[in-house]
């Protein structure tokens, strides 16, 4: 399968003096769904937003499809959509505003947008809110927009930081079954989440990190492997796991 | 927990706090043009208005005049709380003790609006004593008393629950007090004791709905939610000047514009010019534009018809209103500065700016084309004024598509 993300080394932060995140290694491949998990700064906004190139690195090489920033901007950040922690609407523009101007930047075809959008609507329970401003809508329906915009461009390469905050039950079903879909299409994605008892059953591999740093790495039973070993406890569930890497060997 | 006289200290240091706030950007405001401008339009108001005096036209229609001026100013009753959100958590629970802190708001806006009213009384009572009022001073007095009722009466559609009610009453208000106004003016058509029981049913029909109509005790969202806009619109006038902080925009569908946005062609390289489209319609950018276009016409149309400084009034009035509008219209360029979608979206910087500066200039085209308009009682003669003016027209949203692709080429060197 292809390689969508490829990081290599990559090191940086806030300060060129200080890194946050030391010598990342991480690789996606064509439909596969990898966890980016950790406690409250541990780094894993900051690893997405040099992935994203927000953040200049200090050191390392980040591609995705082969591709540096440096090389294509335009091709780079075409091949990702970005689903960020806190919704970022356009207070100005409507739902239904939005998802045009999502689909205008990523250049999809206009019969693709009014199609795929109507679906998106549905399925996301916004239909009726389609002619709704943005700085009208809650928070959980502004995470439904952003998440709606991501889905509508369908690159190689979805970017997901915390997308469970605020989603009310039926809003997080019908991201996961988003999310199965267009893994099964081919892309790869790449989510942070702190709600590891949902994320256990859909993504394929997990990154654990801590201050930084890649702790454990693989699929769930590597990740409770590694954990058992840690603890010297039989490890069951990828919370249990956290609990035993991260919490000084306790699960 | 603060006591009563704790709350008005508050209300003090909250007004200290804004007045210092808002002292940097009224520097920058006295250091643009505007106070030259305004004084040059006082000057030519006062210049037009004493020749007007002079030789009153038999049937000028000073009564309707009057009501149309002194009616807004007269019913117009803002309130200015300095009241935050968070004031829902932290002030709420003393809400019983809060009258002292209210009546400090009350006090001064009241003071403000009636101040601004005597004002503008005292500018039109030469006018007015040329036409058919006949109470002379006791006018100055009803509408003082007419004032108060009037703060009393805003007051009380603030309380009121529901917003339909709130808006059909101030109608009603304003349609009553216009009447009342122009009774007064007009004391040969209408008898003096006629227009004291129109008057006095007017206010009592106004009280008892009032009266009637259910209340909360202390409208909390009403009065943050007032508070915010006015000063979001105060900085959205000081962002002319200089770079204001950023406040969350105003924002309104404005629907009779919204033929606009669906002009813009569903394409990549028009992304940008949807988005800035939208941000101009539906927001006090675009809204500050709309008024300034609507005053600058009017002013224009004057200055046409009158045919002041031989035709080179209305070049200059149009040059003018050109320069505000773009300027407000520049705002535009800052209104997503800080987006991170912009570092998002594959669209490279270059064709994210040509989007901006397309946008812009379209929009200036528009704009100083409507203010030109206005000029028609000129176009018939005076032909090196219409051609400056439409050299105007045709060039000066071409300059400030130069400027802007400057300053935008500047920003990314510095960036």
């Amino acid at each position: 399968m292809k390689t969508v993300l490829h990081v290599e080394q990559l090191s940086g932060g806030y300060s060129p003096k200080r890194a946050i995140i030391h010598d990342l290694n991480m690789e996606i491949k064509e439909g596969e769904m990898i966890g980016l998990i950790g406690v409250n700064g541990a780094g894993k906004s900051t690893t997405i937003k040099h992935i994203l190139g927000l953040m200049t690195p200090h050191r390392g090489v980040v591609t995705i499809n082969g591709t540096t920033l440096e090389e294509d901007v335009e091709l780079y950040r075409s091949s990702y959509t970005y689903v960020p922690e806190t919704p970022i609407l356009f207070d100005e523009l409507t739902v239904e505003e939005h998802l045009r101007l999502t689909a205008m930047a990523y250049g999809v075809p206009q019969e693709q947008f009014s199609q795929r959008a109507e679906q998106l609507l549905e399925r996301f329970h916004m239909t009726k809110k389609r002619k709704a401003i943005s700085a009208h809508l809650s928070k959980g329906m502004k995470q439904k927009v952003m998440i709606m915009s991501a889905l509508l461009a369908k690159p190689s390469l979805f970017i997901i930081d915390e997308p469970f905050l605020g989603l009310d039950p039926l809003g997080i079903r019908s991201l996961l079954e988003d999310l199965v879909e267009v893994k099964q299409a081919g892309s790869a994605i790449l989510m942070s989440s702190h709600i590891l008892s949902t994320v256990e059953h859909y993504c394929d591999r997990f990154m654990m990190l801590d201050q930084g740093r890649i702790v454990a790495q693989g699929t769930l039973q590597d990740m409770l492997q590694q954990a058992s070993q840690h603890s010297q406890q039989n490890v069951t569930t990828l919370e249990d796991a956290f609990y035993a890497m991260l919490n000084g060997g306790e699960a | 927990m603060k006591e009563p006289s704790g709350v008005i200290q508050l209300w003090f240091e909250r007004k200290q706090s804004f007045t210092k706030e808002i002292i940097p950007y009224i520097r920058y405001m006295m250091m643009s043009g505007l106070p030259v401008f305004l004084s040059l339009f006082g000057i030519l108001f006062v210049y037009r208005y004493v020749n007007l005096l002079k030789d009153v036209p038999p049937q000028f229609p000073i009564a309707w005049i009057g009501a149309i001026v002194l009616t807004p100013l007269l019913c117009y009753s803002p309130l200015r709380t300095f009241l935050r959100e968070a004031d829902v958590i932290y002030l709420m629970p003393m809400e019983h003790k809060l009258s002292g802190y209210l009546k400090q708001s009350m006090i001064r806006s009241l003071r403000n609006s009636t101040l601004l009213l005597l004002a503008v009384l005292l500018v039109f009572w030469p006018l007015y004593r040329q036409g058919e009022g006949y109470i002379g001073i006791w006018f100055a007095v009803i509408l003082l008393v007419l004032k108060a009722f009037n703060a009393y009466s805003g007051w009380q559609e603030r309380r009121l629950i529901w917003n339909n009610q709130r808006l059909i009453l101030r109608i009603i208000r304003w349609l009553l007090m216009f009447g009342i106004v122009l009774a007064w003016l007009k004391q040969d058509s209408f008898s003096f004791v006629l227009t004291i029981v129109y008057s006095v049913c007017a206010v009592a029909l106004l009280y008892t709905c009032y009266r009637m109509m259910r209340k909360t005790s202390f409208p909390w969202r009403r009065l943050i939610d007032e508070e915010k806009f006015t000063i979001r619109r105060l900085y959205s006038f000081f962002n002319w000047f200089s770079d204001v902080q950023a406040v969350p925009p105003i924002v309104k569908k404005r629907y009779y514009l919204a033929w606009l946005i669906q002009l813009v062609p569903y394409r990549k390289a028009s992304t940008f010019v949807y988005l800035h489209l939208i941000t101009f319609v539906r927001t006090e950018i675009g809204g500050i534009c709309i008024r300034l276009v609507i005053l600058g016409g009017l002013v224009n149309y004057m200055v046409a018809d009158s045919l002041g400084l031989q035709g080179w009034g209305a070049v200059l009035s149009l040059l003018f209103f050109s320069m505000l509008v773009t300027i407000q219209s520049g705002t535009l360029r800052s209104a997503h500065r800080h987006a991170i979608w912009k570092d998002i979206f594959p669209l490279s910087v270059t064709l994210q700016q040509k989007q901006l500066v397309h946008v812009e200039c379209l929009i200036n085209y528009i704009l100083i084309f409507i203010l030109w308009l206005p000029t028609f009682p000129m176009w018939g003669g005076h032909a090196y004024q219409v051609i400056v003016m439409l050299a105007i027209v045709l060039i000066f949203p071409l300059i400030r598509a130069m400027q802007l692709q400057s300053a935008l080429r500047k920003a990314e060197e510095l960036d």
